[in-house]
């Protein structure tokens, strides 16, 4: 596309506001090509020829070549760079010169199966190579799976399904497993946390088994832009591995903008809205043929800048109406086809979408991507930005923020997001919670040998110890057998995420199924009288069944969506254990963590006006878990007041450094714990930090015993920030508590006071006296009255006044 | 280590609580078992250790009457009802008229004992009958730990190949199913014999409807007029044997070979009841 003109012409019309805060140019790159050696067959070179790579980057050849020569790869490079072709390559050049080779390809989503199967068929057939290939997924009819099993020669399937269905019967599948040359395990990245942690046991299980049929398969990783791709692969595959990281692929000049909406108001405290400005853009895209996608942080703001879109285009040409669509999870697979082949037809302009297509599906050229709103780390946005520019051709991404002080944040110091490098992946495949379950898994599939033991991690055999105490496994000549019983994979889910999926049935279409949703959101989006909106329409909720799972919806030509408000608290329900930490107190314990989404509101669409308000009447969603609590004695409160600040924002700001620094000690995904501020069950406010999985997984349990460790760090964090009053990157969170929500509507969180956190991690560290800089007023903003000043309140009278306000509100 | 310990038990109970909610329908509840002395293995079943091309296993192997005084008498009858020229016209026999096509002493009854229902689960028991002159034998190949199952496994692909024709109850989607998966995890090549009657698919046919269902036990006390007295039910089975691998105390070791054993002369007298039906 031709960027500047579309530019410089968005720039005179009559939206145009000054918006572009920012300018950021990636310049062209061309192309670096290399020869392979050994060749390839010439079959496949012909192959290759036909479907248009005549030659391959740089980094195509060296995978391929480490690949063919049994070296275990992984690659990782740039989006659109061609990655798929790396692990392709080889597999089916094994395919050519070994009849009887098989290859396992594993993907983090159906979907994404789903797609690259499309991309092997364009090799396949009477002109091309002459083999079976297909999905293996929740989805696949039992009549295929048999086929699939003695057939395929390339199966592409997923991690879950790898786990619960192909492991566990590994007998039906010996043919395969024993011709196994090649395994693939697409984006990597995508494994961190608990899942990725898991997803490092399964390999370890695929392993054993492949090699109990005599194979053992060359691993072809792929990793988007991280910190650690070439740890995060060892550790996730359990093996030593190359790691081809020079990108031979070609770009056109790319051109990152930041969008500012403009303010609109004289104090300059309110923008125009994010999702206007992201409809408008895309109207501007279309209607000058440039194909786009755009990128949303909730479902219901793909459907809102639909909507908005179509609007707009329709005011120019109707007939463009149905060139923009939205992309999310919880419409019906085959929907989400139609709108990938559109798509990556031409037919349809721009599709607005949530993560759902930040993975590699093969949309085909995009030309300009508008990120709507921080996607939440630098990762994800890269991998967004990248969407659009394919070959030499130029491309655009624009940024437009949220009129949230993080994302203000971001919109105001470019050079903190160029700057910075993305995140670790981070995973701890030895988590004993994890490894028990898993072990469980493995010695169900084939007896486990001591060595095996020995080599799964610090913690197996006591964990085996205590699985035979239990009576699930019997240590019988040298070898851990199951015992227990029914099948221990079932027991298992490898993601956090409830199996309990809604389906939403149009009752004025003979209850036709239009979508689903999982069972927490199911409680914020499709309560009874909330809007859904589903492809740019409005349905009116009549009945969300949660017995039977389903919400009841019908059309309602209605100019408002409605937007719900959830309240979580943490409560203590029994303190396992508790210690002084130097001048606190530190517990551990059984938490419950309850969400209840007890109203709604309606917007309007457009003016964004709140025009009215419901109650939900639905239970709460109670998350069990452990958890620990730090209480800071009133002292650090009084040395936080004496400098003018206020404790509960250094409070928040500690909550929100903790969930920075603390997977970097208990080895888990930022996602996989919580952390809050409450004041419910505990004399004075508490920081808690809380799994988020029923029952926990020993991340708190392990903070405990690390709070110094934690704390100290959470200060060097915060201290060797360069920010003036708080970021991103330290008191501010980057995680939305609400990630349903369209951040427009609900409250627009903050970014707390830094110094506060500041002061208050040196008093609680004992380290100090500590200075906060003085207050900074932003300009325009005035000299507010200082508090007023009394005479401090004596601390036991503090404590008992608080107890007072507590037992109040326990008996509300 | 020990706190660890305490959070990985509560998280086991859960996992198996989970699993439980997936079984129960299954499993009927185990009622505790008065304290004895520990029983022997020699004791409780008279059999030898046998060595196959994969190791060692434990066999016990006896005549028919030793182990059931009627059984001869449900023998004869059985190799009378084979002889006679009356063959059941309905459609349903058809598949026994294979039976008739090959000497009772080249064909086998089988019923395995397994450690689970599918999957990876190892199999302990392969039971196995047949007819030997005018005797009826009953051979169980028993494995006494997990790790002699390959040798039960590849004694008994030995011995299936010197006979034409199997004999199950389901065992065309369980019990073959099941030894050539387990066979396969050992790499041993398993061939059942070409002729496989599964007496399920001839009992659907014959009493269609008129018993409670077409469970073997059903069909034993509907059409062979027994009803077992201190049977070990078989969901009881993997636990009951698990048990024996980690005590090596036998007590319930001849319970299990017992119960095998009634379900393969269950067998026999359905064979020889189907082909007596006159309706």
């Amino acid at each position: 596309m031709e960027v500047t003109k579309f530019l410089k012409r968005v720039q005179t019309e009559d939206f145009y506001a000054g918006q572009i805060a920012h300018k950021h140019t990636i310049p062209a790159r061309s192309a670096r090509f290399a020869e392979l050696s050994p060749p390839l067959p010439a079959k496949l070179a012909r192959l290759l020829k036909d479907t248009g790579v005549e030659k391959l980057y740089v980094h195509q050849a060296e995978a391929v070549k480490l690949l063919r020569g049994g070296e275990d790869t992984v690659v990782v490079t740039s989006t659109a760079s061609g990655k798929t072709l790396c692990y392709n390559v080889p597999v089916l050049s094994s395919l050519l010169e070994d009849p009887e080779a098989r290859a396992l390809y594993l993907y983090p989503t159906k979907a994404l199966a789903q797609d690259q199967l499309r991309v092997l068929q364009r090799y396949m057939g009477p002109k091309g190579i002459e083999f079976r290939a297909g999905t293996y997924d929740g989805d696949t009819p039992a009549s295929s799976r048999r086929k699939l099993r003695d057939e395929a020669r390339v199966l592409l399937t997923n991690p879950d399904m790898l786990h619960s269905g192909i492991l566990p019967n590994h007998a039906k599948w010996a043919n395969f497993l024993s011709r196994l040359r090649y395994v693939v395990v697409d984006e990597i990245h995508s494994y961190r946390g608990v899942f990725g942690s898991h997803v490092a046991n399964v390999l370890r299980r695929l392993d054993r088994i492949a090699a109990h049929y005599g194979a053992r398969p060359v691993i072809a990783a792929s990793s988007a832009t991280i910190a650690n791709p070439g740890e995060h692969a060892e550790k996730l595959l359990g093996r030593a591995v190359r790691v081809v990281a020079e990108d031979g692929s070609p770009r056109g000049r790319k051109q990152f903008l930041f969008w500012n909406p403009p303010t609109i108001d004289v104090g300059e405290m309110e923008r125009r809205s994010s999702n206007i400005e992201a409809a408008e853009l895309v109207t501007r895209l279309v209607l000058d043929d440039v194909q786009t996608i755009a990128f949303v942080r909730a479902r219901v703001v793909s459907e809102v800048i639909t909507r908005y879109a179509r609007e707009m285009l329709g005011k120019h040409r109707s007939s463009m109406k149905d060139s923009v669509h939205p992309y999310r999870g919880g419409y019906l697979p085959e929907e989400r086809r139609a709108i990938e082949k559109r798509l990556f037809d031409g037919d349809l302009k721009a599709v607005i979408s949530t993560n759902a297509l930040e993975l590699g599906i093969d949309v085909g050229a995009l030309h300009a991507s508008i990120i709507v709103g921080y996607p939440g780390s630098i990762a994800s946005t890269w991998q967004q930005a990248g969407r659009a520019g394919r070959g030499k051709d130029e491309a655009i991404t624009i940024f437009i923020p949220y009129n949230t002080p993080l994302d203000q944040y971001l919109a105001s110091h470019p050079e903190y997001f160029f700057g910075r490098s993305p995140e670790n992946a981070i995973i701890d495949p030895g988590n004993p919670h994890i490894l028990m379950a898993q072990l469980r898994s493995a010695a169900f599939e084939l007896p486990l040998e001591a060595g095996e033991v020995e080599a799964a991690g610090e913690y197996a055999p006591s964990i085996l110890e205590l699985l035979e105490d239990e009576r699930e496994i019997a240590f019988v000549r040298g070898k851990y057998y199951w015992t227990g019983k029914g099948y221990p994979s079932a027991d298992v889910n490898l993601r956090n995420i409830s199996p309990n999926i809604y389906t939403i049935v149009n009752e004025k279409a003979g209850n036709s199924v239009i979508g689903t949703i999982d069972e927490s959101s199911a409680f914020q989006q499709v309560h009874p009288q909330a809007i859904y909106l589903h492809e740019a329409e409005t349905y009116f909720v009549n009945t969300l069944d949660t017995e039977k799972k389903v919400a009841f919806v019908e059309p309602a030509n209605v100019d408002y969506y409605t937007q719900s408000i959830t309240e979580t608290q943490v409560k203590v329900d029994r303190e396992e254990k508790s210690r002084e930490w130097r001048i606190a107190k530190v517990s551990f314990g059984d938490v419950s963590v309850t969400s209840l989404t007890f109203m709604f509101r309606k917007i309007k669409f457009g003016s964004r006006d709140s025009i009215g308000y419901g109650k939900c009447d639905l239970p709460p969603q109670v998350l069990e878990t452990a958890g620990l609590w730090i209480v800071p004695p009133p002292e650090t409160f009084a040395e936080v007041r004496r400098h003018g600040r206020t404790p509960g924002e250094g409070l928040l700001g500690v909550s929100n450094v903790l969930r920075e620094v603390l997977p970097l000690f208990v080895m888990c995904d930022p996602l996989d714990v919580g952390t809050t501020v409450n004041s419910r069950s505990t004399d004075s406010p508490a920081v808690y930090v809380y799994d988020k999985y029923p029952g926990g997984l020993g991340f708190s349990l392990k903070a405990y015993d690390l709070v110094e460790e934690i704390m100290k760090a959470a200060l060097d964090l915060i201290s060797s920030c360069t920010c003036a009053r708080g970021c991103p990157s330290c008191v501010g969170s980057p995680i939305p508590p609400f990630s349903q929500l369209d951040p427009e509507t609900g409250g627009k969180g903050m970014i707390p006071d830094k110094e506060a956190a500041l002061v208050m991690l040196h008093h609680l560290l004992e380290i100090g006296p500590y200075t906060p800089r003085a207050v900074e007023r932003a300009p325009g903003e005035g000299t507010p009255p200082e508090r007023p000043r009394g005479k401090p309140l004596p601390l036991e009278l503090q404590g008992k006044l608080r107890a007072e306000l507590h037992k109040k509100a326990r008996a509300k | 280590m020990s706190e660890r310990r305490i959070d990985l038990k509560r998280e086991l109970e859960e996992l198996k609580k989970r699993a439980e909610g997936v079984f129960t329908a299954r499993r009927s509840a185990i009622p505790p078992r008065p304290r004895t002395a520990a029983v022997r293995l020699a004791d409780a079943a008279a059999g030898e250790e046998t060595a196959g091309a994969r190791g060692v296993f434990y066999r016990i192997r006896a005549d028919a009457p030793a182990i059931w005084p009627d059984a001869p008498a449900f023998h004869r009858e059985y190799l009378e009802a084979l002889a006679g020229a009356f063959f059941p016209p309905a459609p349903p026999f058809a598949p026994l008229r294979a039976l008739r096509d090959v000497p009772p002493e080249r064909a086998f009854y089988l019923d395995i004992e397994t450690t689970g229902l599918g999957g990876a689960a190892p199999l302990f028991l392969v039971g196995l009958m047949y007819s030997s002159g005018a005797s009826l034998v009953v051979d169980q190949l028993f494995a006494r730990d997990y790790s002699e199952e390959a040798a039960v496994l590849s004694y008994l692909a030995g011995l299936s190949r010197r006979f034409d024709a199997l004999v199950t109850f389901n065992g065309i989607s369980f019990d073959v199913p099941y030894i050539r998966d387990r066979a396969t995890v050992h790499r041993i090549a398993f061939a059942p014999p070409a002729v496989h009657v599964d007496l399920l698919h001839v009992a659907r046919g014959v009493v269609a409807g008129r018993t409670p269902n077409h469970r073997l036990q059903t069909l034993e006390l509907h059409l062979c007029k027994r009803k077992r007295i201190g049977d070990i039910p078989g969901a009881e089975i993997p636990g009951a044997y698990h048990e024996f691998v980690r005590t090596g105390d036998a007590k319930d070791v001849a319970n299990i070979l017992h119960h095998n054993r009634l379900d393969l002369v269950t067998m026999l007298q359905l064979v020889t009841i189907f082909l007596s039906s006159r309706s």
